[in-house]
């Protein structure tokens, strides 16, 4: 599949929640967009999923239009969406179970991925016995079961304590290593989108790209270590300025 | 911390108990209060001739028939009518007013109506059982049908579900932890619509033996009967305790907006 995502999208008069935004993503880039609360980051990536239709504009993927959810997409939401009343192997087999998977395969390819994200001996957990890492992981296995090509993610670690962030992050560029997929990852933390991201698009309050840039930092990547070296800083530094610029350039409208 | 305080907790309870029990005896033994209040003594023979002669097992059987009968019907009749009515947002916005309104009325006042249609027998105090545990069960069911939480839905969308997938994956489960959440509660409450109806109007069960023995003045026997009640309670209360614990783990939260309460 030839992932190139194309966004354009103009929102609504009343509220404009992105306003004609505009790229292509490439197959197997690891994207981040950043910006601040309420920039529209959060709606880019349910028009992506096709959770959310655009109300101008449109999304393509790989050439064809994008009307409603499809398979060959993960998508990680901030808040846990485990089903309470199934244990960690059988929510992670859910997406098997959604394509019609039959129950031996499912069962084999959802203890891979138990393995692959380090819950061995919590499969037959439920989720409220989880602590917040581990349900963490759980949802991480159950978007990866399915080998989507696209990966989806919002804020996945925000609600996280900074250890564990840092932890899962390392986790989940591991686990993106050179497997092709394509992330497009979206957060409000400036330092977590340079660390993990080939790419940085900073969304502005209004819902406009404001800055569009390349890291240029060598991969692997230990999201700790990178955070130290020069050139994270001259990253950081530019990029902040264009977030200020933004916010700044504006008269502060009352949402 | 807690396998020290436990022991502790219950040897005060039993000193509580105890110091109860002996304050009872000797207030009984003032002049004229055995008359009011009997006395431990008392009882304690009233409930060893009771259960020598047949009497307490069969009233307590009684009691008990009528209190599974109410709510095995009730709890099945509020998990179909939750699920019928659940999902169809217009006919519940249509018939709400009316179940509140049902609901709202106190379940005694409904006893004298249940003896013009079911006599005086067991069926009516098992029917009032009924009605009391139909409602919670009703309301947790419905709850539970309307108020998945959307994320959940929209996480399962985005695996590609079919409607079909959506209900049978998300909303059903939701509803029937919901459901069960109400069939839990009701359990106590099925004891006390059968126990009312046996007040009311009867020949048989721990309620008759309460209401006759008071009509004889015999405050001895009311007591043995309370206590009789009060441990059969108990029991049904250790029952919710133990369905809770087996259940706790995946049931979820149904936020009850519809019980009015």
């Amino acid at each position: 599949m030839e992932a190139v995502g194309r966004v354009f999208f103009r929102g609504g008069v009343e509220q404009v929640a992105l306003d004609a935004v505009s790229l292509d993503i490439e197959d197997g880039s690891f994207v981040c967009f950043v910006g601040p609360s309420g920039c529209g980051k959060s709606t880019l990536l349910s028009i992506i999923a096709g959770l959310i239709a655009p109300t101008s504009g449109r999304v393509t993927n790989g050439g064809t239009a994008v009307q409603g959810p499809r398979p060959g997409v993960g998508y990680l939401t901030q808040k846990d969406t485990l089903l309470p009343w199934r244990d960690v192997l059988r929510n992670i087999e859910t997406p098997l179970e959604i394509r019609g998977v039959a129950a031996a395969e499912r069962t084999s390819k959802a203890r891979e991925l138990v393995e692959l994200v380090g819950l061995r001996g919590r499969e037959r957990a439920y989720p409220r016995e989880l602590s917040g890492g581990m349900a963490r992981r759980a949802s991480l296995a159950r978007m990866l079961v399915a080998d989507p090509e696209l990966l989806l993610l919002d804020e996945p670690f925000s609600a996280l304590d900074a250890q564990l962030r840092v932890e899962m992050q390392n986790e989940l560029l591991r686990l993106w290593g050179d497997s092709g997929k394509t992330v497009v990852f979206v957060t409000h933390d400036l330092d977590e989108a340079i660390a993990l991201g080939d790419r940085v698009v900073v969304l502005g309050a209004r819902g406009r790209i404001v800055r569009d840039e390349r890291i240029e930092l060598a991969r692997p990547r230990d999201v700790v270590a990178i955070r130290r070296s020069p050139e994270f800083h001259a990253i950081e530094a530019r990029l902040w300025e264009a977030l200020s610029a933004d916010r700044y350039a504006e008269p502060a409208t009352v949402s | 911390m807690n396998a020290k305080r436990t022991p502790r907790i219950f040897a005060w309870r039993l000193g509580l108990f105890l110091a109860i029990v002996a304050v009872w005896q000797a207030l009984s033994a003032l002049h004229g209060m055995a008359f009011y209040i009997s006395s431990p003594s008392a009882i304690w023979l009233r409930e060893g001739q009771w259960l020598a002669d047949g009497t307490l097992l069969f009233h307590t059987s009684i009691t008990v028939e009528e209190t599974l009968g109410g709510f095995v019907l009730g709890a099945v009749a509020g998990v179909v009518a939750g699920f019928v009515i659940g999902p169809q947002r217009e006919l519940g916005e249509v018939v709400d007013p009316f179940i509140i309104a049902v609901y709202s009325i106190p379940k005694v006042a409904l006893a004298p109506l249940f003896i013009v249609w079911f006599g005086v027998g067991i069926w009516m105090k098992i029917i009032l059982a009924t009605v009391t545990v139909f409602f919670i069960v009703f309301f947790n069911t419905v709850a539970g049908v309307r108020n998945v939480d959307p994320d959940l839905i929209n996480a399962v969308w985005l695996m590609g579900a079919s409607s079909r997938d959506v209900l049978l994956k998300v909303i059903v489960p939701h509803a029937l932890s919901a459901a069960l959440t109400g069939v839990r509660i009701s359990i106590p409450y099925a004891l006390i619509g059968a126990v009312v109806g046996e007040l009311i109007a009867s020949n048989r069960g721990i309620g008759y033996l309460i209401s006759s023995a008071a009509s004889q003045f015999d405050t001895a026997g009311v007591f043995a009967a309370l206590i009789v009640l009060t441990i059969l309670a108990t029991i049904l209360n250790a029952l919710v305790n133990f369905v809770d614990r087996r259940t706790s783990v995946w049931k979820v939260d149904a936020n009850l907006s519809l019980r009015p309460n």
